[in-house]
């Protein structure tokens, strides 16, 4: 019998929940938190269950990061927006998901990074070492990519559209088959096309 | 019942592409036609609660994965805009 003070928090949290509609209604009204929000309880139906949390993600729009030193630093989802970081080491860093958009990056030592899914539109990586980067599925939509070194990185499904590149620019495909890898760009500046 | 490390690796990778402070719970039963299979995953920004049956649990969690990265690829769309 669950004591009564249990129900009603039960029933509190409950009324907090969003209705689900479709075939996992029935499992998702027996699925509900117990006590505070940081508590899970699972349902005496299931045979198997298991919980999984992650941690905040790291602020750094704005942040003035000229000539620092993150090499290796383990960021997924931080906030870069507009962030002064030129000439920064980012070298070997996890960036998935993070957002960079209108960062400075200039000459910054992007390389070996993993940026999958990574925004950074309209960065400014004039200079910028990213060689052997992960860029799967980043977009980089409006980039300055002017002498930027992208030699050995992965680009596939990325989003180059409006980037600018010049005969500087070290790129690591040739324009048909990156499109027959699902990626999109039109390059704002002429380039070997 | 185990789940394999593979699974425990996707469904641990669903939870790191939702907002911070994310948490989720993975439950699963096994019914006559295979497994049945309930993922919630809350934040301050969202819920979601995605569920799949099917006969085996690989092809449950592909089901839960392709909801979730749905739902996911929405709030990033939003959370970059």
């Amino acid at each position: 019998m669950m004591p009564e003070r249990r129900r009603e928090r039960r029933d509190q949290n409950q009324a907090t929940i969003p209705p689900v509609t479709g075939d996992h209604a029935t499992d998702h009204a027996t699925l509900v938190f117990v006590g505070d929000e940081s508590e899970w309880s699972a349902p005496a139906w299931c045979d198997y269950s298991a919980s999984y949390g992650k941690p905040d993600f790291t602020r750094l729009d704005g942040a003035d990061l000229q000539g620092a030193d993150l090499r290796a630093a383990r960021l997924p989802l931080a906030d870069f927006r507009a962030a002064a970081a030129r000439a920064c080491s980012l070298a070997g860093a996890e960036l998935t998901f993070s957002d960079f958009s209108r960062a400075d990056l200039r000459a910054a030592d992007l390389s070996n990074t993993c940026l999958c899914l990574a925004d950074l539109t309209e960065a400014d990586l004039r200079g910028a070492d990213a060689s052997g980067s992960d860029l799967m599925k980043a977009t980089l939509r409006g980039a300055d990519l002017r002498g930027a070194r992208l030699m050995g990185a992965c680009l596939d499904d990325a989003d180059l559209e409006e980037a600018v590149f010049d005969e500087t620019t070290e790129l690591p495909f040739d324009f048909e088959r990156a499109r027959a890898r699902g990626m999109t760009f039109r390059p704002a500046a002429g380039l070997r096309q | 019942m185990e789940l394999s490390h593979e699974l425990q690796r996707r469904l641990r990778g669903l939870v790191d592409s939702a907002p911070s402070d994310a948490s989720s719970v993975f439950c699963v039963r096994r019914t006559a036609g295979g497994y049945k299979g309930l993922l919630k995953i809350r934040s301050k920004e969202l819920r979601i609660v995605a569920g799949g049956s099917a006969a085996t649990l690989e092809q449950v969690v592909d089901q839960i994965d392709g909801e979730v990265a749905e739902r996911l690829t929405e709030w990033r769309r939003l959370r970059f805009s």
